[in-house]
């Protein structure tokens, strides 16, 4: 699993692009986080988390979508690779796996 | 909806910064998330965050990189291009920069460690926060007219009369020292560094009590505050306060304060302080009205304002209202010099200091010494770079033929010379972190270099900026100077102008470094001189142990026992005990001592030592006239032995008429039975004082213990047995007496030591620019010594061709050198009463060196071209 190995925040962000499919980039992502999981987020952070997926080869990016309210600026598009696909899927069976294999615990 | 703008600034800020890679995105979420956030929290919410944001987006991979930022700057896009050139041509020619920036390190490491030792010396006693008003009062004596005696410490009346007389005298502190022996729970150690102190001393100088009441410390008899550190010594980590300390085993002083460490840098040493009230007991008398009782140190607080020069001329009218009367009878006089305490250290150096101060002349020789070094250091650079031009020429040739200003080109040796000042300059604070341990050593100075303290930063920004301008402009502008047609065609010359300047410089560096030298010279012959003068007494093979604090009424019983059974040893030859010993200054000096049969106005004084029978024997002290104390004699204690100094103060006119006379001491009668002829009682900086020896069997300051022993270990185990065994209480101190008389030139020999190693720097420094200089000049005429060898010339005559130049100017740095440093080195010996006189070869020794060092290093390169081969010159023509 080297090289693979997701954070958490990472791999909220990355499930986020899958989720907005086309239309992810830094604000529509930081809304939709802290709109699911209450928690609040700055927008640097999520650029830079953007960034190192994108290295990483998860996520792939382009410009477009300049609108008014952003001052002409075009919007960083991001979208999910094949291999971002494929190791949001290794680890979500790593969990399932687990999750199969505890015993009840009658909580 | 109404748009709301981002805060401009902060907008702006991030134009600036973020590269155009990332600006798109980076804004345009910015401005989406700001009116997001105006909708939600408000305006001036979102206008702060927005803020905070364009901070956060700051990531060094957004910044603009260099090759982004010359796009829109000329002047920056210059910038990369003169650093990158910097680079390559510092790289280029590795030796010559290597030349270059060792030179400058070692100039700028000399400059800033001389810089912060004399700062050091200069800011003694800074700390006091009322400095400029405290003074101490220093104390002149004369005797018929002639100025006989020098006091730090005074008189004990003068500091309260001033008190008592003067309005502007808003307080005054008297101190005095305590020879002890403090004792607490058998912990017994000898305390110098112990006084009586007035009641206001924390008062008047600012030492913080940690424990105790400033106001009331020093007011009860038999209460002492005590130093943090001393407290650590005696009660560890038990509480010191209300503990008894036993005080010479006859009485106990209360501990009721304890205060800071008084700072290194303080013309005052003092580790316990008794109150005076308990002195004034002791002695029985009120202190404060003595005139004549020396050994006090009177400081007084000035009113705000007052001029103290003013205030000093006012003194003697006072002095003659009080004891006018009594000086005219005796026939002397007395007057006060105010010292301002931030002074004292520099600037005095009379009886009875609290410890050795500081030299100011020396400091001020090393003052000029460092800005001569960096001078020399930045003239070094100058020369080298100029030297190196025509090496460059081609350069600036075809820059200039490119288009290039002169002012573009002069900014880019600008910054070659500033790339290497700071390499330099960084080099040398590494170097003083290293080296400041050592120099501390040398100067027995605990120096700190704080480099982020705002003087420091500023001299160092200082350094930086001259030195790129002073060594960087000529060179600078004499390179950019250049006709490019000229150059390209070959035909440039430097300028004759260019060359005087050039041997200018160099004469410059050598006649600096042949000062220095010839100064480190007369400093090591001076005191090589003073090792090796015969004193006319044996400080060789002596053990002085000091005397017992602690004694019994059965005290006399137990030196004589102690001294008969150290002399039965085989090793030991004679124990003597005594007041005082050669190398330092008797601590009796006394006035009022007249002939009898003579005027008593015409008393004079004198310095006393007393000692048993054996002293002048033990120390091999020639008597020319009369006999030493005899035991036999029981009149013997009312007999006096006087030094030939004396016999001339007291006006006899031969020796056997002195050994006729008797005088009067302090109201007794003594008969003169032997005179000894003058020897060295102290270093010879003085010439021989007036001495008297008198009997003291018993005096408990010194024994001095004659050995001739192979095995000094065990001696010493010896005498300490016996002395445990006689003076129990007491801590066996000891010291060889000859240490104890080197010890008087110990601050002439760190001076001579600080002086020779900056001489050798400098020497250094000055033979770096002679190897460049002389390479460059072997490469110039490399054509013209082909065609010399060609047409016959050997290898030693063209050697000597190059090497004439040089020694041409450094005959010249030698003829200037000479009146220059025999006038500075003259003044220096003058201190000295024996003194060596300032002979020629105190010159022809370091100037001899002086060339040959110089030709050793200019051989290097006129060798190598005097040996090369001629065709490889001439071929390419």
């Amino acid at each position: 699993m080297k090289g693979t190995y997701l954070g958490e925040f990472e791999e909220l962000v990355l499930l986020t692009v899958a989720v907005l499919n086309g239309e992810a980039y830094g604000i529509s992502i930081a809304e939709l986080i802290e709109q699911e999981s209450n928690r609040s987020v700055t927008i640097s952070t999520i650029h830079n988390v953007l960034y190192r997926l994108e290295d990483k080869g998860y996520v792939k990016s382009e410009l477009g979508g300049a609108t008014a309210e952003r001052g002409g600026r075009k919007k960083r598009l991001f979208s999910i690779t094949a291999t971002g696909h494929a190791v949001l899927n290794e680890s979500k069976q790593l969990r399932n796996k687990l999750w199969n294999s505890m015993p009840e615990l009658g909580f | 909806m109404k748009k709301h703008k981002p805060p401009v600034w902060a907008d702006m800020f991030l134009e600036w910064y973020c590269s155009k890679n990332y600006i798109e995105e980076v804004q345009g979420d910015l401005y989406e998330w700001f009116q997001l956030r105006v909708e939600k929290q408000g305006l001036w919410a979102a206008r702060l965050l927005y803020f905070l944001d364009v901070i956060r987006f700051m990531r060094s991979y957004r910044l603009k990189s260099i090759d982004e930022l010359s796009q829109n700057s000329n002047n920056i896009a210059m910038l990369h291009n003169y650093l990158m050139t910097s680079w390559r041509s510092l790289t280029k020619n590795k030796l010559f920069s290597i030349i270059n920036v060792s030179g400058l390190t070692v100039g700028i490491t000399a400059f800033l460690l001389l810089w912060t030792y004399v700062q050091h010396e200069q800011s003694y006693d800074e700390h006091l926060e009322n400095k400029e008003n405290i003074f101490r009062i220093q104390q002149d004596r004369y005797n018929l007219g002639e100025l006989t005696t020098q006091w730090a410490a005074g008189c004990g009346a003068i500091g309260k009369t001033l008190k008592d007389n003067f309005p502007e005298v808003e307080s005054f502190v008297i101190m005095t020292n305590s020879n002890a022996v403090l004792e607490y729970n058998e912990n017994a150690f000898r305390e110098d560094a112990t006084y009586y102190a007035s009641e206001d001393f924390f008062k008047v100088f600012s030492i913080k009590l940690i424990q105790g009441d400033p106001e009331t410390v020093l007011k009860e008899p038999y209460k002492a505050v005590i130093s943090a550190s001393a407290a650590k010594k005696y009660f560890g980590e038990e509480e010191p306060l209300g503990k008894m300390i036993e005080h010479n085993g006859n009485k106990e002083f209360e501990i009721v304060g304890v205060y800071e460490d008084l700072p290194k840098k303080s013309h005052m040493q003092a580790d316990v302080l008794y109150s005076f009230s308990t002195f004034v007991d002791l002695v029985d008398s009120e202190v404060t009205g003595e005139w004549n009782w020396d050994g006090f140190y009177n400081y007084i607080v000035l009113k705000e304002g007052t001029d103290y020069k003013d205030f000093e001329s006012k003194i003697p009218a006072l002095i003659e209202k009080e004891i006018g009367e009594n000086l005219t009878n005796s026939n002397s006089d007395v007057k006060f010099n105010l010292q301002p305490v931030t002074d004292i250290h520099l600037t005095s150096n009379y009886m009875m200091e609290f410890k050795p101060n500081g030299n100011a002349q020396a400091t001020n020789f090393l003052y000029i010494i460092a800005f001569f070094i960096i001078l020399i250091a930045w003239v070094n650079y100058i020369n080298l770079t100029t030297a190196k031009s025509m090496e460059r020429s081609k350069e600036v040739g075809i820059r200039k033929v490119m288009g290039s200003m002169r002012g573009q080109l002069v900014k880019q040796f600008l910054v070659e010379s500033f790339i290497l000042n700071l390499i330099s300059l960084l080099a040398s604070l590494l170097f003083i972190y290293l080296l400041l341990p050592y120099f501390n050593l040398l100067t027995g100075r605990e120096i700190a270099f704080e480099l982020f303290d705002s003087n420091i930063l500023l001299l160092i920004g200082g350094i930086l900026v001259l030195g790129t301008v002073l060594s960087g402009l000529y060179p600078a502008l004499v390179l950019s100077g250049f006709k490019p047609v000229a150059i390209l065609k070959g035909k440039l010359k430097n300028s004759s102008g260019g060359k005087t300047l050039r041997k200018g410089m160099v004469v410059f560096q050598f006649f600096t470094s042949l000062v220095l030298m010839v100064g480190t010279t007369t400093v090591f012959y001076q005191l090589n001189y003073m090792s090796n003068q015969d004193l006319g007494v044996d400080i060789n093979q002596t053990l002085v142990v000091r005397g017992p604090n602690v004694t019994d009424s059965l005290y006399s019983d137990k030196l004589n026992v102690f001294k008969h059974n150290l002399s039965a040893q085989s090793e030991i030859n004679v124990v003597t005990s005594s007041t005082s010993v050669p190398g330092s200054q008797p601590d009796w000096n006394a006035g009022g001592i007249y002939v009898i049969g003579e005027d008593p106005n015409k008393s004079q004084q004198y310095r006393i030592i007393g000692g048993d029978y054996e002293y002048l024997e033990a120390f091999d002290i020639e008597l020319v006239a009369g006999r030493n104390f005899e035991e036999a004699r029981t009149t013997d204690p009312n007999t006096v032995i006087i030094n030939e100094s004396s016999v001339e103060l007291m006006g006899f006119k031969s020796l056997d008429e002195a050994l006729t006379k008797e005088i009067q001491f302090w109201g007794d009668t003594f008969q003169i039975v032997g005179v000894v002829k003058n020897y060295h009682n102290e270093s010879l900086k003085k010439s021989f004082e007036p001495l008297i020896f008198r009997l003291i069997p018993n005096a408990s300051n010194f024994y001095s213990v004659k050995v001739t022993t192979d095995n000094m270990p065990r001696t010493i185990a010896i005498i300490e047995e016996e002395w445990k065994a006689q003076f129990p209480g007491n801590p066996f101190d000891f010291f060889f007496l000859d240490d104890h008389y080197q010890e008087q030139y110990k601050a002439d020999q760190q001076f001579g030591q600080v002086f020779g190693l900056f001489a050798g720097l400098a020497i250094f420094i000055a033979c770096l620019g002679l190897f460049g200089l002389a390479s460059y000049m072997a490469t110039q005429r490399y054509k013209e010594i082909s065609v010399r060898k060609v047409l016959g010339a050997t290898v030693g005559s063209v050697v000597t061709l190059l090497s004439k130049d040089f020694v041409i100017l450094i005959l010249i740095a030698i003829v200037l050198a000479i009146p220059v440093s025999w006038y500075v080195m003259d003044g220096w010996l003058a201190e000295f009463a024996y003194r060596i006189d300032m002979s020629w070869w105190l010159f022809a020794l370091p100037g001899i060196t002086l060339i040959i060092i110089a030709l050793a290093t200019v051989s290097f390169q006129t060798i190598k071209v005097g040996t090369s081969n001629p065709v490889d010159a001439l071929r390419s023509e």
